[in-house]
């Protein structure tokens, strides 16, 4: 019965979607032009030589077009609308109805993720049959299984960090968009969605690790390109659990605080 | 008789920040907040029968919405005792949640750039409508409101009194059992207040729905509702029949009388205190005890072709009742 409901929500969201098309389709042309930005400037790395921090071009090429799949799925979420809701009172509208509120959202997100993913889909056909770069193909099974095993447990903890800095309008009000930009802007310099972490100083790259943001993309990609040995795929399978963990417990805690002090204030 | 709604000294605070005018100010409220806390409501206590519809009025701020947002489970209380159908409301129990209406005239669920039948088929997956439920409600709601023909325009589109007719098709396509309207005919023109009146006392009658409706004006619940709860200042006041509401604090009465030759001002002023006086028309306002004495006095010493005496409008009484409120 109960999921039933959410099944139902994903699919009278999912026409909601296309009435916000242009939205849509500015996102996926500003992801298309990030991909050139970052092809053109390691296709211009390479042309010094092969090898380049250790990563072969055609490894980093895939990384390349990698981040434009993995961004589709997992750093794409609505949640960060609930900053606004909590600050305009929106939010009174979900906390009425029978329906979680970040089910529901999950839902949603889901539907937007397929049609993202089909279009990105589209776009790698486009501009692989343009750019004709040589790709790498990862033939372990393993490998693949657990780069789609990491990819949801990262789906997941990204959903939750998001949820959670936008939830600081419950306790300061005026601030909707400023910490939900920031974590975009930290998210997306410290996952690996702007170059990957090995071209970083090692003392850095460290210090990143330590952080929840690389396992949510730059490690999935890294385990599909096999550039990890069998101790560290375990080890950062092991860390990604643990951040899910983590993230949830943060996540949970600070809705169950803040929702007191909702207010469902202004228009 | 079952008590579907108890209310048992309910308080409730919030804590706001404070800020005086000025870029210095500004920059001050950067290092230091000031606070200030807001008593809204100050242990409020009453109770609702099963099919009851009680009309909640107060000016601006009085508490009337806080009370509704705690009754529905948006806002925690600071203290006290809320049950609404045996369920404590701020739990959002979905068993609470299934049976319960809240739809404000301020506020709006219908999504702003979609037709409202999207939204509407949103709630039916939400609220696990059967199919022959969900055309039941929507056409029974669709011909009290006649909005068949807006369904499928943006809401965005359209008129403010279309749009709150729209509200009230999401807000009861569930058909709850308790409902709490706050000030639903904000903002409406007389004909389109008139009409959600009207439909809001046949679904209390039809569903036996338990329903509080909240206003900070009397004529919006005049004919609809016999009990009233007056809030004012996070306190409640008065609660019980309008009738009783004029018996006690209407002290005097009103006669209105067309005389037939000017009577000096003075003079009447010795019968009660002058109203209007525009020759020749004259409203005096008398004691209620002494009103008919007044009148026969009135009638025996001048001549006058017509003669009315009649209570003090109520909404005129809520307003000195508030007036001496402020003054306090």
């Amino acid at each position: 019965m109960q999921k039933n409901k959410y099944i139902q929500v994903i699919k009278a969201s999912l026409g909601q979607e296309l009435v916000y098309k242009t939205s849509f389709i500015f996102t996926r042309i500003r992801s298309l032009l990030t991909f050139f930005l970052l092809f053109f400037l390691w296709d211009a790395v390479y042309r010094s030589g092969e090898n380049v921090f250790g990563i072969s071009r055609e490894q980093m090429l895939t990384y390349v077009f990698g981040i434009l799949i993995v961004k589709a799925i997992v750093a794409n979420s609505k949640i960060s609308s609930l900053s606004g809701e909590i600050a305009s009172g929106s939010l009174t509208n979900y906390l009425l109805k029978p329906v979680s509120y970040f089910k529901l959202s999950f839902a949603r997100d889901i539907g937007t993720k397929s049609i993202n993913l089909i279009f990105a889909f589209f776009e790698i056909i486009f501009v692989y049959l343009i750019l004709r770069p040589q790709l790498f193909w990862q033939t372990e099974a393993i490998s693949v299984f657990l780069f789609i095993v990491l990819l949801g447990i990262a789906v997941v903890t990204y959903f939750f960090l998001l949820a959670l800095v936008s939830m600081v309008p419950f306790w300061l009000a005026e601030q909707t968009w400023p910490p939900v930009f920031l974590f975009l802007t930290i998210s997306d310099l410290m996952s690996g969605a702007i170059f990957p972490l090995d071209i970083l100083p090692e003392y850095l790259r460290y210090i990143f690790l330590l952080t929840p943001f690389p396992y949510l993309l730059y490690v999935p990609l890294q385990i599909y390109l096999g550039r990890f040995s069998v101790v560290m795929v375990v080890k950062y399978v092991a860390v990604s659990v643990f951040w899910l963990l983590v993230s949830f417990l943060f996540f949970n805690y600070s809705w169950k605080k803040g929702i007191k002090l909702y207010r469902a204030e202004g228009r | 008789m079952e008590r579907v709604v108890i209310v048992e000294k309910l308080k409730k605070n919030f804590r706001v920040r404070e800020k005086d005018a000025g870029l210095l100010a500004s920059f001050k409220s950067l290092v230091s907040s000031s606070y200030k806390n807001i008593n809204a409501l100050k242990s409020i206590s009453f109770s609702l029968n099963k099919g009851e519809m009680v009309g909640f009025i107060g000016p601006n701020g009085a508490g009337k919405t806080t009370t509704l947002k705690i009754l529905s489970g948006i806002l925690y209380p600071t203290s006290g005792f809320v049950q609404v159908m045996g369920f404590t409301p701020w739990e959002r129990k979905y068993d609470y949640l299934n049976q319960l209406g809240l739809i404000m005239g301020q506020k709006n669920q219908l999504w702003w750039d979609l037709p409202a039948i999207d939204s509407l088929e949103l709630n039916r997956a939400i609220y696990n409508l059967s199919d022959k439920k969900y055309k039941k409600n929507l056409q029974e709601l669709t011909e009290i409101l006649d909005v068949a023909d807006i369904l499928r325009r943006p809401v965005r589109h359209l008129s403010l009194g279309q749009r709150m007719r729209l509200e009230l098709v999401a807000g009861l396509l569930h058909s709850p059992q308790v409902v709490f309207l706050d000030e639903p005919t904000v903002g409406l023109d007389v004909v389109a207040q008139a009409k959600i009146r009207e439909f809001i006392k046949e679904y209390n009658k039809n569903h036996e729905a338990t329903v509080i409706l909240t206003s900070h004006n009397m004529n919006d619940l005049l004919g609809i509702v016999d009990r009233v709860i007056i809030i004012d200042k996070g306190s409640i006041f008065f609660d019980g029949k309008l009738e009783s509401l004029v018996k006690k604090y209407a002290l005097n009465k009103i006669i209105t009388a067309t005389l037939i030759n000017p009577v000096r001002r003075e003079d009447l002023e010795k019968i009660g205190s002058v109203v209007e006086y525009e020759f020749p028309k004259v409203v005096l306002a008398v004691k209620r005890t002494v009103a008919t004495l007044a009148a026969s006095e009135l009638l025996q010493n001048y001549p006058v072709s017509d003669l009315n005496i009649e209570e003090v409008p109520v909404e005129q009484i809520i307003v000195q009742i508030f007036q001496a409120n402020a003054e306090k």
